[in-house]
């Protein structure tokens, strides 16, 4: 298949800038697509530290409240006896920090005094159990910021037992400050978790334990602004696998639930997917931080579980991010670059188009001013317009090509003009003297015998006058015939040509050209092997019509024969002051009984005898001889002769 | 029919017509002529005796070798009888070639007889003058064989100084008596078959004597 130069110049220059713009995009976008990924883990690791020390610094208060009281209790400075101080001392610690939202002390006695938050009908509430010997009495008293009480009331169904809680009993059992685990607390529907550092007699009996709530909801609403990427969370899981801390805790602690969903059941699929195998054994133990990669519906996350803060607080953050809230921007950019690639590679297709046409106009040019000049409609030496350099030439070239096939078919017309007018002239001329030759033999024969019966009526001793007189009358019939071949023989013989000089190497090349058709037609193959040669003289046409008519027997010999070889070969050879030229064919031979040369014998259908004695009284007339080679067994070979210039 | 012509001399007829030949035979036989016929020149070669005398009638456009050839072949082999063409063709170029190779003439068919017959009276002439020619150089050269070395000295000195041929002059150059001279100019003249020095030196012309 071939391509037109200019959709070949378009595609390629369009091509070529595809995939330039291609390789480039997709290195950058290699390089930058790593660079980017590595960005994410950075961040993951950078949020996972920021949620850890944020975690540890908000939970620190509550302990520090928790054991600053504790002291405070333990010294003489406050009577812990006298509960309306303890209350005003517990009230103004909760007022130091807004995240705490209860103060509680119990002691060993049973006794309970509660300061905590309150959504109404005053901002602050305290509770006060009092045990006694006689019963206990369990008080509400609602404040105001500034103490002052807003309802005050006594709760008679209440049973709380403070020694009985958890925190209690772990504060108690320990020693020391403890965290409870996280729960959602009973007063605020809050997730919490609650600090407890036991306090002692100087003596170091336990004398009770104080407890400092903080919920941890802010947690989760400090897990939302951590801001690490578009689709990325983070929570936080205590040491069961429940999520303690995420995002958009509030909604779902709102629906009443007063447990922390496990993260096997958390509605965040992808956390599930991420993190639910952690819980697998029913417990976490991370006790390091990791990184990690995994697929979830064909998007690619990053990972990253965390440790927060050992043993105290077992729990664990676990963040996670798509890969692609880093790499989108790439990808986008990936993508607007390919259809700008695209973009590019059509427009420069067109510009390639254009340019191929603006390169290819002088090309088309030539080629229509070719074919024009081919065809014969447009002279090859009109001015070329204007063009390349190369085309110049092509085109010189071509001219003369032209110019000289030109020549060469004008020539070989020539010769067959000339050959068809000499060959009809000719053979009237060969008829006539064939004719001539062969009635003069017998006007020949009847003179002669007339002069012979002359004589013998002369001789007789009367002689009859009246016999003799026909008899003479015979004789001049006789040459009166002979005169009027005579007559038409000179007739004929006027047009005889005039001797030239000329190129025999040519005139056989011309002659093969002529013939070219008929041995195509018969399978006979023309081989000429050319000698330079001076030039021979002669009358040019009639040794052309000796060739004609010598290659033509050669080539019909072959056609009536089922020779497998069907060559005919022409060589000339310089003999003396002659050129010898022999056409040979490896047809059958000559027919035996057919008499060469002679006059209206024939071994063709249609044939009239004359050719071959017409071809050898051409040549002979050129100074030269025609003959049958019959000492070359293999082949028919003709030859004649042609005297050189002198 | 009257006879001018030296009956020993033969028409010899080469043509490859066979009517030819026997009309052209027939009729000159009955004028008297002795003819004799051949078919090619071939068979012309092979049957003439060149020491008969007579003409050659000869065909122009043969098959082998043609009348042009064979007064070539005739011409090579010195064998000098005059000829005369017929032709069927009439060629210019032939008859041209012919004349000058030596032909008497160039006669187109048919001919009128007492053309080709004059031509034939013409070579017969010819051809007898010819030979009596070469036989007078024949005999003349015999003759001159017959001298004696000194003898055939003084014929040549004769001859290369025909002004100087006084006995005195010829005795001073070859050294001898002038009365020797005399002797052999007496046995030349003898043995030559001549009367004086005059038809020597003619004779050493018209036979070509050698001149060592």
């Amino acid at each position: 298949m071939k391509f037109s130069l200019g959709s070949v110049l378009a595609i390629s220059l369009a091509g070529l800038q595809f995939l330039a713009i291609t390789i480039v995009v997709s290195t950058t976008y290699v390089t930058s697509e790593k660079a980017m990924l590595e960005l994410a883990r950075l961040r993951l690791a950078e949020a996972g530290k920021n949620a850890s020390q944020h975690s540890q610094s908000f939970l620190k208060p509550a302990r520090e409240t928790a054991e600053l009281v504790s002291r405070v209790f333990e010294s003489s400075v406050l009577d812990v006896e006298d509960a309306a101080e303890v209350e005003k001392f517990l009230f103004q610690s909760l007022q130091a920090d807004q995240h705490l939202s209860g103060l509680y002390f119990g002691d060993e006695a049973g006794n309970f005094i509660y300061v905590m938050r309150s959504s109404g009908p005053g901002p602050f509430r305290t509770k006060i159990i009092d045990v006694a010997e006689d019963g206990r009495t369990t008080q509400l008293i609602w404040r105001t910021a500034d103490f002052s009480v807003v309802e005050q009331r006594y709760d008679p169904e209440d049973r709380f037992d403070a020694r009985q809680r958890p925190w209690y009993e772990s504060a108690t059992k320990e020693r020391q400050s403890i965290w409870t685990a996280p729960y959602i607390f009973f007063s605020s529907q809050q997730p919490g978790i609650t600090a407890a550092t036991p306090v002692s007699y100087p003596d170091g009996r336990l004398r009770g334990v104080i407890g400092v709530d903080i919920e941890i909801a802010a947690i989760s609403e400090f897990l939302a602004n951590l801001g690490i990427s578009e689709n990325s969370s983070a929570l936080i899981l205590n040491e069961n696998g429940d999520v303690i801390a995420y995002p958009t805790f509030e909604q779902t602690a709102a629906d009443g639930a007063l447990d922390f969903d496990s993260i096997a059941s958390f509605d965040d699929p992808v956390a599930r997917a991420a993190f639910a195998e952690l819980a697998a054994n029913g417990g976490i133990t991370v006790t390091r931080e990791t990184l990690s990669e995994f697929e979830y519906r064909k998007n690619t996350y990053v990972s990253l579980v965390k440790p927060v803060l050992g043993k105290d607080v077992p729990w664990t953050i676990a963040i996670y991010a798509p890969q692609n809230d880093f790499i989108q921007t790439i990808k986008d950019n990936r993508r607007r670059n390919v259809w700008i690639a695209a973009a590019v590679s059509i427009v420069t297709a067109c510009l390639g188009l254009l340019l191929a046409e603006l390169i290819l106009r002088p090309v088309r040019a030539f080629a229509v001013r070719t074919a024009l000049v081919s065809q014969g409609e447009a002279l090859a030496s009109q001015p070329l317009p204007g063009t390349y350099r190369e085309l110049e030439r092509a085109n010189k070239t071509l001219i003369d090509e032209i110019a000289q096939r030109r020549e060469a078919d004008a020539k070989i017309l020539q010769l067959n003009r000339d050959l068809s007018h000499f060959s009809r002239l000719d053979l009237m001329g060969q008829m006539a003297t064939g004719l001539a030759h062969e009635l003069s033999q017998p006007l020949t024969a009847i003179s002669q015998n007339v002069d012979a019966a002359i004589t013998m009526v002369k001789e007789k001793p009367d002689p009859d006058q009246e016999l003799i007189g026909i008899l003479t009358e015979l004789d001049e019939h006789a040459h009166r015939g002979g005169d009027i071949i005579r007559t038409l023989r000179g007739f004929i013989r006027k047009d005889k040509g005039e001797s030239k000089p000329f190129d025999l190497n040519a005139l056989i090349t011309q002659t093969i050209s002529l013939l070219q058709n008929e041995a195509t037609t018969n399978d006979v193959d023309i081989r000429f092997a050319r000698r330079t040669l001076p030039e021979v003289i002669g009358n040019r046409v009639q040794l052309a019509q000796v060739l004609v008519n010598l290659v033509r027997n050669a080539i019909e010999a072959m056609a009536d024969a089922d020779s497998t070889q069907r060559t005919v070969t022409i060589r000339v050879e310089p003999k003396g002051d002659h050129a010898e030229v022999s056409v040979e064919d490896t047809g059958p031979g000559v027919s035996p009984g057919i008499t060469l040369f002679k006059r209206f014998e024939t071994s063709k259908t249609g044939g009239m005898g004359l050719g071959l004695s017409l071809c050898r009284t051409i040549v002979e007339n050129n100074g030269g001889k025609l003959w049958y080679d019959r000492e070359s067994l293999e082949v028919s070979r003709f030859c004649f002769t042609i005297p050189f210039q002198a | 029919m009257t006879s001018v012509t030296d009956r020993q001399s033969t028409v010899f007829l080469v043509d490859d017509d066979e009517r030819i030949r026997i009309s052209l035979s027939r009729a000159l036989g009955k004028r008297g002529f002795q003819v004799s016929t051949f078919a090619s020149a071939e068979d012309f070669l092979e049957g003439y005796d060149p020491d008969l005398p007579g003409c050659l009638v000869l065909d122009y456009g043969m098959p082998g070798l043609n009348g042009l050839e064979l007064q070539e072949h005739l011409s090579r082999e010195r064998i000098s009888i005059p000829i005369i063409f017929i032709s069927g063709h009439g060629g210019i170029p032939e008859s041209v070639q012919a004349m000058k190779g030596g032909a008497v003439d160039f006669l187109e068919k048919p001919f009128r007889q007492h053309v080709l017959v004059d031509c034939i009276e013409r070579s017969f002439k010819k051809d007898l003058e010819s030979r009596a020619i070469r036989e007078n150089t024949r005999s003349a050269r015999e003759r001159y064989d017959m001298l004696t070395a000194r003898e055939k000295e003084v014929a040549r000195f004769m001859i290369a100084n025909p002004s100087n041929t006084s006995s005195k002059e010829i005795g001073r150059e070859l050294d001898i008596s002038p009365r020797t001279v005399d002797h052999h100019r007496a046995r030349i003249l003898e043995k030559m078959g001549i009367r004086s020095v005059a038809e020597l030196i003619d004779l050493s012309v018209s036979a070509s004597l050698p001149e060592e």
